[in-house]
């Protein structure tokens, strides 16, 4: 019986022809189950940032809580699970306690998401909208014109991600426009580069030129033809590119780049909580923190799943 | 294979004890290294005093031209002038002038120079080197120059020791000393100062108890004594000034014993932590730098209506401010723009407006002024993340609440990096925005005229013009104590009915250090004696 | 081509990369609003003063003949003044690049270490879930912030088990001792002065932020050596080897290990952007005298000399190591020089 290897996947050795099955079905599982993970992960942020605000106990801007025609004001920084009694019976539970303002961590939480979520998107959209774009023309046109784009792309892709974000966040200012924006520039040159390299390996093939001898004309062959090949190679990269823009709009809010307050956002909290975090008010930036983690999990797990299935390579030998 | 494995193993054991032999040394070489100089234990006091800030040196260490906390504090530790604040009073005393004179009509004095002072080089200072400093300054005519450009006519040298000022006008005595006791008014070394400002990493020869030994911008100041003070020699022979980037990694450094003392700025917070921490001690002493307020360019609508502005007055929770960001004891709420513990400081806005929120009565203004729930009043509040306290935007967002828990206002949170911040005012793109104040001397002349005065307010935008304020203003320098006072209460009450700024909070100062730190004077002055201090080796 | 050649090309690509990225920050940096003239924190200066000081840095002057005069002052090598401290961007650039260059190499070296030394690991443990955990401990570094991870190190080493200094490069009687600073390495300066125990003192405060950024790099270098590995320890020659009594270790060494450097030498050139990017985080957080807190504090302040002398001075870093890389790449494996 001949030794079956795999060279991608689980790695795992198998011998012999059951084996061999054995070894597709655990590779489709392994593809599954980081697919599977990642996507219950975002299915859970997701929702909290679509039903957020309707979830939460609290107003997570406001520090006070408005009872009948009374308002009270909530102490501030209290520890997770801490419980306040307000007159005529009414108890109010702070699951994660609450920050130095007297507002509640968990709405913060879930609020937070909407807002990191949505930078988010716009960020990826909008650098893939133009990345991709300019792979398009830039790689199928060639010449001069291929050359000094290239140049620039390379540039700015060999630029520390980071700094550029945070010229331009200052240049633009606060809110969700204007951070998307500052930290989309960061990743057009990576869909460029993605998008170009496989329009290049594309256009050599022979379909382009029966096309071409059909009569075609290019903006045809480039945009129904050419373009939805190439769009597959960024399948697998749109979700980590996103992990890396939460990230991205984490650091900028932490750097004090980022939104105004008092809207809620992950990084934002937890440059409020590294200040509280000596003193022993470790939740107001931990659980932040920890959304972040989860949120980028979610989408990286997701890539890694699509990766397998999306590989430009596998398709073209197909 | 055999020998290989043999190989390895005796590597592996030497690497093994390398290692440890490393870490032993590293750490025994570690605490060695910081925990302070191998001086014999013979003398009693460290040698090196290390403190630590969060501040930096903003502009220069040249006296005509340094205006932030840090740069104006460093010179007052390496210069003297004229006059000085005696530590932890009020008065002010001599030092570089031994007596003086006041003409009748008040405007001439004539003052004699200390004959035994000398600059860093040996030289002796002269009635000439004063004149010729003031001179430089005025020329110069940099940022804080005003000091004594709004003061001084004319200065001349009598004879070797004898200066002879013509003031501008026949002003009051301790409104004259405090101006003159300002770093701008210091004597500089004419021999080694050139008449353009001194950038850094240089400074000048003053004469004081410290002299500049190396300046690594962003990193360190290191002082040493200057043999050649005349005065009494600073109690710790070198200091080193050390900048750290925010306040947590301040606290760390005081916590684990890499400074000495930490002073200027900690966050609340980790104050409050450090009060209950027996292994440091907390000094604490009136702090008036800086005094916090909002500001309305009463130009813009409907903030030119008295009416809103008096609501906004009767809105603000100050006291929400100090218990939450402050902990309840690191600021106390301000009801003037002249601080607590000034001369002639009167609680005015206190007085009409109340010490707590009143919703109805800011609600009625409101009516009038033609708003109502359904008609609300839309505006923007704008503060600077950095500049002040790292919790600004919490304080605004406290502020929001306040002005909409009376139903009529809608408040938009703004914020700009301080330069835009200053050309967005500047240029009266703004109507309502948080600012701060240090004072450039300690007289409540320097709190009334920069904000009220007609003549003197242009660079804040506020245009607020009261002509009757300006008179009062310019009367109460001329005027003895205790009708000054009485001008000043005047003024207060005034202000505070017209309400184009409202003073918010002034906060404390702090300085934290090692048990076994002493002469840590923190006084109204707000200068930080670095030559007071000093710490006792068991 | 040969190697000459193509260090040549590669060289000559270089120059003009420089520029677009100048370019790109010099206008991203001029349209702001505000300049470093209004930082000052006078009250009413006079506009001959803010005049006074724009022409001084030059911002009084049309916008090409701004750009213009940058360029050959970059060429020149004259950056400029800051407005922060008054001092030549040049030399302040100088003064705090080597504190970020020995992050830099401390952390890459940590994290190549780590990296290398886990996938290796996992290689030689091989179960159906090492990938999984392989790609687990990459995603995971990978997804905490720079910052987190550093705030906690700093908080459980630093301050709980108080093991390492939590902040600053040196302490301060050793910054003052070591100045003068000849070459700005603290090592080597250290050495020089003939105060070898500072260089202990150096390595202490250097642990955790150089642990930090290391961790963080070492998701891709741990991901890449098991993927190889695992590729080469399930090949032929592989089981030949070991048939043939050659240890696992010497095979993974000679087969493993370089095959693995192709890629990880071309992740190492990579890493180098997110290297200096988080480097101002990390920096931030441990206090390190740095680059890349400069970079930040400069855009806030609005100090044109100083971050565009910052930023040229981080392209040009980046297209010499990028060169570096491609180099050493094309040394290894010739296919490459096309």
């Amino acid at each position: 019986m001949s030794t079956r290897t795999s060279t991608r996947g689980s790695g795992t050795e198998i011998v012999g022809p059951k084996g061999a099955y054995l070894t597709t079905r655990l590779r489709t599982l392994g593809e599954h189950r980081s697919l599977t993970a990642g996507l219950l992960i975002l299915a859970a942020v997701v929702f909290l940032a679509l039903a957020g605000e309707n979830l939460t106990p609290f107003d997570p801007t406001r520090s006070f809580v408005s009872v009948g025609d009374r308002a009270y004001s909530i102490p501030p920084l209290l520890p997770p699970g801490s419980t306040v009694k307000l007159e005529g019976q009414v108890e109010l539970l702070f699951v994660l306690g609450t920050d130095h303002l007297g507002r509640d961590v968990l709405s913060r939480i879930v609020s937070g998401a909407r807002f990191v979520l949505t930078v988010a998107l716009v960020a990826t959209a909008i650098s893939a909208a133009i990345g991709v774009t300019l792979g398009l023309l830039s790689g199928y046109l060639g010449g001069a014109l291929d050359r000094a784009v290239s140049l620039v792309m390379d540039s700015m892709y060999a630029f520390p991600g980071l700094v550029l974000a945070i010229a331009v966040a200052a240049l633009l200012g606060t809110g969700i426009l204007n951070m998307a924006t500052a930290i989309a520039v960061v990743y057009i040159p990576s869909y460029y580069r993605m998008v170009r390299s496989a329009v290049l390996s594309l256009k050599s093939l022979p379909f382009v030129d029966a096309l071409r001898v059909m009569g075609m004309d290019t903006p045809s062959i480039l945009f129904r033809h050419i373009a939805p090949n190439a769009l597959y190679s960024i399948i697998a990269v749109l979700p980590v590119n996103f992990a890396d823009a939460v990230i991205t709009e984490a650091a900028l809010s932490f750097l004090g780049l980022g939104i105004s307050p008092p809207t809620p956002d992950w990084g934002y909290d937890l440059n409020t909580g590294r200040r509280y975090f000596l003193s022993g008010h470790w939740w107001i930036g931990a659980f932040p923190g920890m959304m972040i983690v989860l949120t980028v999990l979610g989408f990286l797990l997701v890539g890694e799943g699509l990766g397998e299935r999306f590989n430009p390579r596998r398709l073209i030998r197909r | 294979m055999v020998k290989n494995r043999a190989i390895s193993k005796t590597a592996t054991l030497a690497i093994l004890v390398v290692a440890v032999l490393l870490v032993v040394g590293g750490i025994a070489a570690y605490y060695m290294t910081a925990a302070g100089p191998q001086a014999p234990t013979v003398k009693r006091i460290k040698e090196t005093l290390i403190i630590g800030t969060t501040d930096s040196v903003q502009t220069t260490l040249d006296p005509a031209e340094a205006y932030d906390y840090l740069g104006v504090n460093i010179i007052q530790n390496m210069g003297e002038g004229l006059f000085a604040y005696e530590p932890s009073t009020t008065r002010i005393v001599n030092r570089l002038a031994e007596s003086y004179t006041i003409s009748s009509d008040r405007k001439v004095w004539e003052i004699k120079i200390r004959t035994d002072a000398k600059f860093q080089d040996g030289s002796p200072l002269t009635a000439q080197d004063v004149v010729w400093s003031w001179e430089r300054t005025m020329k110069l005519n940099q940022d804080p120059a005003f000091l004594i450009a709004d003061l001084i006519e004319k200065a001349e040298a009598v004879d070797r020791n004898t200066v002879r000022v013509h003031l501008k006008e026949p002003f009051e005595e301790t409104y004259v000393k405090a101006l003159l006791s300002t770093w701008v008014a210091f004597p500089v070394n004419p021999k080694t100062s050139p008449m353009e400002v001194v950038k850094p990493p240089k400074t000048l020869d003053m004469i004081g108890p410290y002299k500049l030994q190396e300046w690594r911008p962003g990193e360190h100041i290191v002082l040493v004594a200057n043999p050649n003070y005349y005065g009494e020699k600073p109690k710790t022979p070198t200091v080193i000034i050390r900048f750290y980037k925010d306040p947590q990694s301040l606290r760390l450094a005081v916590e684990r014993g890499e400074i000495d003392v930490a002073f200027r700025t900690l966050s609340p917070a980790d104050l409050k932590d450090l009060l209950n921490n027996p292994k440091l001690q907390v000094v604490s002493g009136p702090g008036i730098a800086p005094i916090r307020y909002m500001v309305f360019n009463v130009n813009k609508e409907p903030f030119n209506n008295k009416l809103v502005r008096q609501a906004i007055a009767y809105l603000v929770d100050r006291n929400a401010i100090v218990n939450t960001v402050f902990m309840g004891r690191f600021a106390q709420p301000l009801y003037s723009m002249v601080p607590i513990g000034f001369l002639g400081h009167k609680d005015s806005f206190k007085e009409i407006y109340g010490d707590r929120p009143n919703v109805e009565r800011a609600t009625a203004l409101l009516r009038q002024a033609g708003f109502s729930e359904t008609n609300k009043l839309k505006m923007e509040l704008w503060y600077t993340p950095i500049r002040y306290t790292p919790a600004e935007g919490d304080i605004a967002a406290i502020l929001k609440q306040n002005l909409e828990a009376s139903g009529m206002i809608e408040v938009e949170l703004k914020s700009a990096d301080w330069a835009t911040y200053r050309t967005l005012f500047r240029e009266e793109k703004i109507a309502v925005w948080l600012l701060g104040w240090f004072p450039d001397f300690l007289d409540p002349d320097n709190y009334v005229r920069p904000f009220y005065h007609s003549k003197a307010n242009g660079w804040l935008h506020v245009n607020y013009a009261n002509p009757d304020v300006d008179r009062l203003i310019d009367q109460q320098i001329l005027l003895p104590t205790n009708d000054r006072v009485r001008a000043l209460g005047m003024i207060q009450d005034k202000v505070a009915e017209d309400a184009p700024i409202i003073p918010l909070w002034q906060e404390g100062q702090y300085a934290i250090a090692q048990p076994n730190v002493k002469g840590i004077v923190l006084d109204t002055s707000q200068i930080f004696r670095y030559y007071l201090i000093y710490a006792e080796l068991s | 081509m040969g190697l000459r050649d193509y260090v040549v090309k590669r060289t000559l690509l270089m120059i003009p990369m420089v520029f677009v990225l100048l370019t790109i920050v010099f206008v991203l940096l001029r349209a702001l609003p505000g300049d470093p003239v209004t930082m000052l924190e006078g009250k009413d200066i006079p506009e001959e003063v803010l005049a006074r000081r724009r022409a001084e840095l030059g911002l009084d002057q049309p916008l090409h003949v701004q750009y213009l005069n940058y360029i050959a002052s970059v060429l020149r090598g004259d950056l400029g003044y800051t407005a922060l401290e008054r001092i030549p961007v040049a030399e302040y650039i100088a003064m705090r690049l080597p504190a970020t260059v020995e992050l830099a190499l401390a952390a890459s070296l940590l994290s190549i270490m780590i990296g290398v030394a886990l996938g290796v690991l996992a290689s030689f443990y091989k179960t159906k879930t090492t990938l999984p955990v392989v790609k687990v401990y990459s995603s995971v570094t990978f997804a905490i912030p720079v910052f987190y991870l550093g705030l906690v190190l700093q908080a459980t080493l630093g301050v709980g088990a108080g093991l390492f200094p939590t902040g600053g490069r040196l302490s301060a009687l050793n910054e003052v001792e070591l100045s003068p600073r000849p070459t700005g390495f603290v090592i080597l300066d250290a050495l020089l002065a003939g105060k070898p125990w500072i260089v202990v003192d150096f390595l202490y405060h250097l642990a955790l932020p150089s642990l930090t950024l290391g961790i963080y790099l070492s998701s891709v270098f741990a991901r890449v050596t098991y993927l190889t590995l695992a590729e080469v320890t399930s090949q032929d020659y592989f089981t030949a080897g070991r048939s043939r009594g050659l240890t696992k270790v010497m095979l993974v060494w000679r087969y493993g290990v370089r095959n693995a450097m192709i890629p990880l030498v071309t992740m190492a050139g990579l890493q180098v952007a997110a290297l200096l990017g988080g480097a101002v985080l990390t920096e931030t957080v441990f206090n390190w005298p740095g680059i890349g807190y400069l970079v930040y504090e400069g855009i806030l302040k609005r100090d044109y000399a100083l971050v565009q002398g910052a930023v040229t001075i981080y392209a040009i870093i980046v297209a010499v190591v990028n060169l570096v890389v491609d180099v050493v790449y094309a040394y290894i494996d010739p296919r490459i020089r096309y």
